[in-house]
């Protein structure tokens, strides 16, 4: 118990460096959040992100069986198509059925929707290329195609993970240093207790202890605020895009991580990181500042 | 308790502290070491400390070679040895209470211990009704009788004193010096290093002079001229 009281003494003594501490190790926390998020809404994705890179070639309703089946054949003949299926009118009305009220329907039937393929492409195939080639296709009238926003989210995440990744590096760096620095005064603060406790014959790893501890508690009270600020952020954001209480929240065509999912992962590698960080910016001061 | 033999202490700056030390001391004894400021008097307790190696010689303290200690058994080994200085080393933030539980807590002693053992060594230097007291409140003889209750925490085989007097009026000097007497009589080997003539002519007691790193006398029941 004494060593935490002292603990907590000597952070207070340095607290502007102490603060100054923790705050750059809550920046490269949620900076390391953004990062984690990214990832996990890309795995999170995975499986419907393959989804995206399916085209919907949609017939003219008007079109007859015969023609239907004419389109088919000019895909089939193309060569560039690994898989194909066809969705009826019929089948369509049902799927349609599932996401609409009854209300809205009525009177409807199967009709005033078009029948349509869905295509997955062989490997290396220019999507775009094969897009253009189903749209001038007789009674072809739309193509659907995500191809565009799978890039962007791919490039968007990227681009976040390599700015994200490299300034938490960073923020690391700096931090390692900055609770190192804090450490270092309040050693310089008891250089006489370290005196005291050498010729009392305290051991080593009792010297060195409040030290290890207050790097350890600077990195805590670090992730813990850091912790909130994501997890009051994260909601906010998903409630943001989404209706509220909703489950499913999309943006820029991936799906949201549902918020405790995600985000427990991340605050456990929040505390992980800053502990760890802190240990070891204790055991830099140490090595260079406490001759034991 | 204490064996020097051939004991040659150069430091990397190339000070030659200690020069070719051939000293006993035996368990239980009271001796002083007296001389000059950079006659190896510090050098000499820094050794018997183990916070430096001779570079040369052998050097026994309370049955083991110095050089043999390891640096993880150092601790163990300065619990064996008390210590007090000229300006005590006493945490300014700690009342004379704290100051002596202070070192016991640090060598892992129970809690009930300490509360039980702290006024016990503060009433052996007579201080017990100071014990809330902080060292800003008490005098330097009261200070550095704090800085005997914690030296003694232990119950160390060998007390140093290094200049115990130093900073303390004539009076007072006395008085701190008949409480080292007394942790003596006790049983407790003592080494004081000091510079006061009065307190070597008063007790005599051995008396080690130390010149330009060379013992160049050693007398029982000495004084501090002659």
């Amino acid at each position: 118990m004494h060593i935490i009281g002292e603990v907590i003494t000597n952070l207070f003594k340095n607290r502007v460096l102490t603060l100054t501490s923790i705050f750059s190790i809550i920046l490269m926390l949620i900076l390391v959040g953004v990062f984690g998020v990214f990832l996990l809404t890309l795995s999170y994705n995975s499986e419907y992100m393959d989804d995206m890179l399916e085209i919907r070639i949609f017939i003219n309703p008007e079109a007859d069986d015969y023609r239907i089946s004419a389109v088919e054949d000019s895909l089939i003949k193309d060569g560039r198509i690994e898989y194909i299926a066809y969705i009826s009118k019929e089948q369509a009305f049902e799927d349609v059925k599932k996401i609409y009220d009854k209300e809205i329907l009525e009177g409807l039937g199967p009709d005033f929707l078009p029948a349509s393929y869905t295509v997955r492409l062989k490997e290396d195939v220019d999507a775009d290329n094969f897009v253009s080639f189903a749209e001038n296709l007789r009674d072809v009238y739309r193509v659907d195609f995500h191809q565009r926003s799978f890039d962007f989210a791919a490039n968007l995440s990227n681009w976040v993970n390599i700015v994200a990744g490299s300034l938490s590096v960073l923020l690391g760096i700096l931090s390692l240093f900055l609770v190192s620095n804090t450490i270092r005064l309040t050693m310089a603060g008891r250089s006489d207790e370290v005196i005291i406790m050498k010729f009392i014959g305290a051991t080593e790893a009792r010297i060195k202890k409040p030290f290890i501890l207050e790097g350890v508690t600077i990195g805590f009270i670090g992730a813990l605020i850091a912790s909130l600020i994501m997890s009051f952020a994260y909601s906010k954001f998903f409630d943001w895009f989404g209706a509220e209480g909703s489950t499913e929240v999309f943006l820029a065509g991936l799906r949201l991580v549902p918020v405790r999912e995600s985000v427990l992962l991340i605050y456990l590698a929040f505390f992980g990181i800053s502990i760890v960080l802190g240990m070891l910016a204790s055991q830099m001061a140490i090595r260079r500042h406490l001759k034991v | 308790m204490i064996n020097f033999s051939n004991v040659t202490m150069v430091y990397r700056s190339g000070c030659e502290a200690l020069k070719n030390i051939d000293l006993s001391i035996a368990r239980g004894e009271f001796a002083f070491v007296i001389g000059p400021s950079g006659s190896g008097k510090s050098t000499m307790i820094k050794l018997i400390m183990k916070e430096e190696e001779p570079t040369g010689g052998e050097l026994f303290v309370n049955g083991q070679d110095i050089r043999d200690i390891h640096r993880y058994e150092t601790p163990y080994f300065r619990r064996k040895i008390g210590v007090v200085f000229q300006d005590f080393k006493l945490l300014k933030n700690k009342t004379a209470y704290q100051n002596v539980a202070f070192a016991l807590r640090m060598t892992n002693t129970k809690p009930r211990q300490i509360r039980k053992m702290v006024p016990q060594l503060l009433s052996v230097v007579g201080l017990l009704d100071k014990s809330n007291e902080y060292p800003a409140e008490m005098s330097g003889g009261e200070q550095q009788r704090v800085a005997l209750a914690r030296a003694i925490a232990h119950n160390p085989d060998l007390l140093i004193a290094d200049e115990p007097t130093g900073n303390l009026d004539p009076d007072t000097s006395l008085e701190i010096m008949n409480l080292i007497y007394k942790i003596n009589q006790m049983g407790t080997t003592v080494l004081v290093a000091t510079h006061d003539k009065t307190i070597v002519d008063a007790f005599r007691q051995r008396v080690i002079v130390l010149h330009d790193g060379r013992v160049v006398r050693d007398v029982p029941e000495g004084r501090y001229g002659v």
